[in-house]
C-alpha cells in the first residue's frame, strides 16, 4: 500500500464529507422515487433474505479476521462465538449472548 | 387526531423499546471507534463528526484504519463508501414501507438507516400488522441508536487509552448480530444464504475497496432464491 505525507486537516475534513455523502446517497436513493415501481418478482424474494446476508459475512470476519487477515490458529474468537450462537438459539436474549459470549472470550484469552 | 397521535407516539416508544437491548452491543463498539479515532491521529472533533457525518461503524473504523496507514485518498473514499454499498439492499428491502412518505421523512429515515435500525425495524414491519404510522417505529429505533452512538463516541474519545485492549470490546457487534440472525435460520434458505455469503466472505476478504462484503451478500441473496424455488417446487409436486 502507498505511504504518503500524513493528511492535512482540510484533506480528512473533505474525505469524511465526500464519504459521508456517498454513504447518505446509498441510503437514500432506493427510498427516492426514482426507482422503478415494480420490481420483479425474483428480486424482491431476494430482498427478503437481505438480514442473513449481509450481517453473516459481518459477523464471520469480525470472528476469523478482526483486522482484515484471516487468523485460525489460537483464535479465542472462534469458540467464543460458537458457544455465543448455542445461548442466542437457546435465550434468544442479546444480553445473555454478549455477556456469555465476551466472558468466555476473556476466560479462554486468561487461561491461554 | 388524539388517536392518532398516541398511535404514533406507541410506534416510537415501541421502536425505542426494541432498539435498547442492541445498544449494549452499540456503546461498546462505539468506545473502541472513539479510542480508533484519536490513535489514528485523527483529532477528537473530526473522531465526533465522523459519528455524524458517516454514521456507520464498520465503515467509520475503516475509515480511521486507512487514514492511519496513509492510504490514497480517492482508495479510502471508495473503500470506505464500498462498505456501506449495503445500506442501498436495507433501503431496497425496507422502501415499500416508506414510500408513500414525503421527501423530509424520507430523508430523514435514510440517513438513520443502519444495520442496527434496520434489523430491528424491518422485523417490525413484516411481522406485525401493518399502521399508518409504522415509520415511527424506524425513526424511534434510529434515533435510539443515534443518540448511543453518539454517547460512545464521546466516551471513547475521552477515555482513549484507559480501556485495555484485551477486552477485545470490538468484538459486542457481531455478538449483537448473531442474536439478531440466529432466529431467522430456521428457515432453510435464510441458512443456505448465511452459509454461502460467510464462506465467500472469508474466501474474498483480500479484496480491494473491501468489495467482499457486497459481493458475498449478493451471492447469499442468490443461492437462497435458487434454494426457494427448488425447496417450494418440491412441495408442489408431493
Amino acid at each position: 500500500m502507498m505511504v504518503s505525507e500524513p493528511f492535512s486537516d482540510m484533506l480528512i475534513w473533505c474525505a469524511i464529507i465526500t464519504c459521508g455523502f456517498i454513504t447518505f446517497l446509498t441510503r437514500f436513493l432506493p427510498l427516492s422515487r426514482c426507482m422503478p415501481k415494480q420490481i420483479p418478482l425474483s428480486v424482491e424474494k431476494a430482498l427478503g433474505y437481505v438480514p442473513a446476508a449481509v450481517l453473516t459475512p459481518i459477523i464471520i470476519t469480525a470472528i476469523l479476521a478482526p483486522d482484515g487477515v484471516f487468523v485460525i490458529y489460537e483464535n479465542m474468537r472462534l469458540p467464543a462465538a460458537i458457544f455465543a450462537v448455542l445461548i442466542a438459539l437457546l435465550s434468544g436474549s442479546i444480553m445473555l449472548t454478549l455477556l456469555s459470549g465476551l466472558g468466555i472470550l476473556w476466560l479462554l484469552n486468561y487461561l491461554f | 387526531m388524539a388517536v392518532s397521535a398516541s398511535d404514533k407516539k406507541t410506534e416510537f416508544l415501541a421502536g425505542v423499546r426494541d432498539e435498547l437491548p442492541l445498544q449494549l452491543g452499540v456503546f461498546p463498539f462505539g468506545l473502541v471507534f472513539g479510542i480508533a479515532g484519536i490513535e489514528s491521529g485523527l483529532s477528537a472533533l473530526q473522531t465526533f463528526f465522523l459519528s455524524t457525518i458517516l454514521f456507520g461503524g464498520a465503515s467509520q473504523i475503516v475509515f480511521t484504519q486507512l487514514v492511519a496507514s496513509g492510504t490514497p485518498l480517492p482508495v479510502l473514499i471508495a473503500s470506505v463508501s464500498t462498505i456501506n454499498l449495503r445500506h442501498a439492499l436495507y433501503g431496497m428491502s425496507i422502501s415499500r414501507y416508506l414510500q408513500h412518505l414525503p421527501v423530509g421523512w424520507r430523508i430523514m429515515l435514510a440517513y438513520l438507516l443502519t444495520d442496527e435500525a434496520y434489523a430491528i425495524s424491518i422485523r417490525r414491519f413484516t411481522l406485525q400488522p401493518a399502521s399508518a404510522y409504522m415509520h415511527f417505529h424506524l425513526l424511534g429505533a434510529g434515533l435510539t441508536l443515534w443518540l448511543c452512538w453518539h454517547l460512545s463516541t464521546a466516551a471513547g474519545i475521552l477515555l482513549g487509552a484507559t480501556i485495555p485492549d484485551y477486552l477485545q470490546l470490538g468484538f459486542a457487534i457481531p455478538l449483537t448480530f448473531i442474536v439478531v440472525i440466529t432466529p431467522l435460520l430456521r428457515q432453510l434458505p435464510m441458512l443456505v444464504a448465511s452459509l454461502v455469503s460467510g464462506t465467500t466472505a472469508l474466501i474474498l476478504q483480500g479484496m480491494p475497496w473491501n468489495l467482499w462484503l457486497i459481493i458475498a451478500a449478493f451471492t447469499g441473496m442468490i443461492a437462497a432464491v435458487i434454494t426457494d424455488s427448488f425447496t417450494s417446487r418440491e412441495g408442489r409436486s408431493s
